[in-house]
C-alpha cells in the first residue's frame, strides 16, 4: 500500500481560488448569490472542522455510550429536518420520523457492522459514527421525499379517494395509487444512484478509500456493502413511516380526515 | 387513543382491519332512513343546524337549497363518508354507525357533483366497485347495457375515461354505482351540465329503478325543471335547516327564486 496522499491547510487556498474566481464573477455581472455562497463556505468551514474536534474526542473516548449519544443526537437532528421540509411540519411527523428511521438504522447497522463487517469492538467509534451518518442521511431523504409526497397525492386526488371509498373500498385500497407515488419518490434516489454507480461516477466512500491508498478490491466490496445498506435503511424507514402517517388520514370507519388535510 | 397497541399494529399490518362482511344480509332492506337532529360544524361555521328527516324505501326525493346551504354535506352524511359532530342516522332501529361501514357504502350509493373518473379506461371504472370487494366483474354484455340505459356508447368501454365530457363523466360515475345496486342512492347534482334530453333519460332511469327494485333516490338539484323529474318529494335547505318539504308539485311552486338564480353562475362544466 503506497502512502495515502493528504492535503495541506496551503493547499486548501489554492482550491479555493477556483471559488472565489466565480464569486467574483458573480458579483462583477450582479447574478446574486453571492452572500448564500459566502455563509454557505463559511458553514461549511466552521462545521468540518467542529466535526473534526467531535470525531477526534469520540475516537478517542472509546466509549460506547458517548457512541450511543452520538447517533441519538444525529437521529434526533435528522428527524427534525425531515419535518423541517415539509410544507407543513409538525412534531407528530417529527415523532414518526425518529421512529421510522431509528428502526431502519438499527436493522441495517446491527446486519451491516456485526454480521457483515464483525467491527470489534462492537461499537469502534471509528467505523460506526461515519456508517450511522451515512445511513441516516440517505433516509432522512427518502423519508421526507415520500412523507411529502403522500400528503401532497391525497390532497389532490382526494375526490377520486373519496370516490372510491364510497364504492367500498377500504381506506388501503382507495389510498393505494398515492401510497405508491410516495414509495416511489422516496426510493427513487436511491434507485438512482445504485442505476448509475460506478458507470457516472465513481462512488463517494470508494473514492476516499482509494485516495487513503486501500486496495480497489477492498474499496468496491466497502462500498457495496454500504450501497446494501442504504438502500436497506431507506426501504425500512419509508415504508414504517408512510405506513403510520397513511394511517393517520383516514378514521377507523374507512373516512379522509378533513382536518388532516387542510 | 383507546386502542392498545397490538391492535393498533395488527390493524396497520393488515391494511386497515378486517374486510368486513360484506354479504347483503347485514344490511336490512325495506326500513326509513331517519335523520335525528344532526348537526355538522367545521371549525366556527354551521353546516347543518338540527336536521330531522326520513327516507321511506321505494321513494324519490329531491333536496333543494342555496349553495351553502347544507346539501353535499347532507348526502355524504348517508353513505358514512362524514359522521354527523351531534345527532344519528338510524336505519329503521339500528343506528347506521353500528353496521358495518363497508356495508353501508355499498347498499347507500353516492354519485359525487362533478365527478372525476378513475384514471384508467371505462370499463376498469366499471369494474373497480367489484374488485374492491373481491367480487366478479359483471361480463361485458351486462357492462354494455348499463352504458346504453344512461345513454353512453358500449364502444367507449376501452377508452380512457378521462377523455369523457363532463356530463358523460356523470353519466359513467352514476352507471358505477347502479351496477353495484344499491338500495339508496344519493346523487349530488347528477343532471347538472347534462342537455335536456339526457337529463330527462338520467330521471327515467332512476325512477324505473325505484318502481322496479325498491330503490330510493335523494337528488340534490339547482335546476327547478330537473328538480320536477327527479322525485316526487322536495325537501328545501336554508342555512342548515330543513325549512320546508312535501309534494314536489307544491314544493317548488313557494320556492324563492334566489335558490335557482344563485346555481347558475355557481356551477361547473
Amino acid at each position: 500500500m503506497r502512502e495515502p496522499l493528504s492535503p495541506s491547510w496551503q493547499s486548501l487556498v489554492w482550491v479555493a481560488l477556483p471559488v472565489l474566481g466565480v464569486m467574483a464573477a458573480l458579483a462583477w455581472q450582479r447574478l446574486g448569490q453571492i452572500r448564500r455562497m459566502a455563509v454557505a463556505i463559511v458553514r461549511m468551514l466552521v462545521q468540518v472542522m467542529l466535526l473534526g474536534v467531535v470525531l477526534e474526542a469520540v475516537f478517542a473516548s472509546g466509549n460506547p455510550w458517548v457512541v450511543a449519544l452520538v447517533a441519538l443526537v444525529m437521529l434526533a437532528a435528522s428527524a427534525y429536518s425531515v419535518s423541517a421540509r415539509q410544507q407543513r411540519g409538525s412534531w407528530a411527523l417529527r415523532l414518526q420520523a425518529f421512529g421510522s428511521m431509528a428502526l431502519g438504522a438499527a436493522v441495517t447497522m446491527i446486519v451491516g457492522t456485526r454480521l457483515a463487517l464483525g467491527v470489534e469492538p462492537w461499537y469502534d467509534p471509528r467505523t460506526i459514527v461515519p456508517i450511522v451518518g451515512m445511513v441516516l442521511g440517505n433516509s432522512l431523504n427518502g423519508v421526507s421525499l415520500g412523507a411529502e409526497r403522500l400528503e401532497s397525492e391525497l390532497r389532490a386526488e382526494r375526490d377520486r379517494i373519496e370516490l372510491r371509498l364510497a364504492l367500498g373500498a377500504t381506506a388501503r385500497q382507495a389510498a393505494a395509487p398515492a401510497l405508491r407515488a410516495a414509495i416511489a419518490a422516496a426510493l427513487r434516489p436511491t434507485i438512482n444512484s445504485m442505476m448509475v454507480a460506478g458507470i457516472v461516477s465513481v462512488p463517494g466512500m470508494m473514492t476516499g478509500q482509494i485516495l487513503a491508498g486501500a486496495p480497489v478490491g477492498d474499496a468496491l466490496r466497502y462500498q457495496l456493502l454500504i450501497y446494501f445498506m442504504l438502500a436497506g435503511t431507506v426501504g425500512i424507514s419509508t415504508l414504517v413511516l408512510l405506513a403510520i402517517r397513511l394511517h393517520g388520514y383516514f378514521t377507523p370507519a374507512h373516512q379522509l380526515r378533513h382536518e388532516a388535510l387542510a | 387513543m383507546a386502542r392498545t397497541w397490538p391492535s393498533q399494529l395488527g390493524r396497520l399490518l393488515r391494511g386497515f382491519g378486517p374486510s368486513d362482511l360484506l354479504d347483503g344480509l347485514a344490511w336490512p332492506r325495506g326500513l326509513p332512513l331517519r335523520l335525528e337532529g344532526v348537526w355538522v360544524r367545521r371549525g366556527q361555521a354551521e353546516i347543518l343546524r338540527g336536521i330531522d328527516l326520513t327516507f321511506e324505501p321505494a321513494r324519490r326525493y329531491v333536496v333543494v337549497g342555496a349553495s351553502g346551504a347544507g346539501k353535499s354535506t347532507l348526502l355524504r352524511l348517508l353513505n358514512r363518508l362524514d359522521d354527523p359532530d351531534e345527532g344519528k342516522l338510524g336505519l329503521g332501529a339500528t343506528a347506521l354507525a353500528d353496521l358495518p361501514v363497508r356495508v353501508v357504502r355499498r347498499s347507500v350509493g353516492l354519485v359525487f357533483q362533478n365527478p372525476r373518473p378513475l384514471p384508467c379506461t371505462v370499463a376498469e371504472n366499471l369494474a373497480y366497485a367489484f374488485e374492491v370487494v373481491g367480487r366478479d366483474v359483471p361480463g361485458l354484455e351486462r357492462l354494455s347495457e348499463a352504458l346504453t340505459e344512461v345513454g353512453l356508447d358500449p364502444a367507449w368501454l376501452d377508452r380512457g375515461a378521462m377523455g369523457l365530457s363532463g356530463g358523460e363523466k356523470q353519466r359513467l360515475a352514476l352507471t358505477m354505482v347502479l351496477l353495484t345496486e344499491p338500495e339508496i342512492l344519493a346523487l349530488d347534482e347528477p343532471t347538472a351540465g347534462l342537455d335536456p334530453a339526457s337529463a330527462r333519460r338520467v330521471a327515467d332511469v332512476l325512477a324505473r329503478r325505484v318502481a322496479s327494485s325498491g330503490l330510493r333516490t335523494i337528488t340534490v338539484s339547482h335546476h327547478r325543471e330537473h328538480a320536477a323529474w327527479l322525485g316526487e318529494t322536495t325537501i328545501v335547505l336554508d342555512a342548515g335547516r330543513a325549512v320546508d318539504s312535501g309534494p314536489t308539485g307544491e314544493v317548488l311552486p313557494r320556492i324563492d327564486s334566489a335558490v335557482w338564480a344563485g346555481s347558475d353562475t355557481h356551477r361547473s362544466p
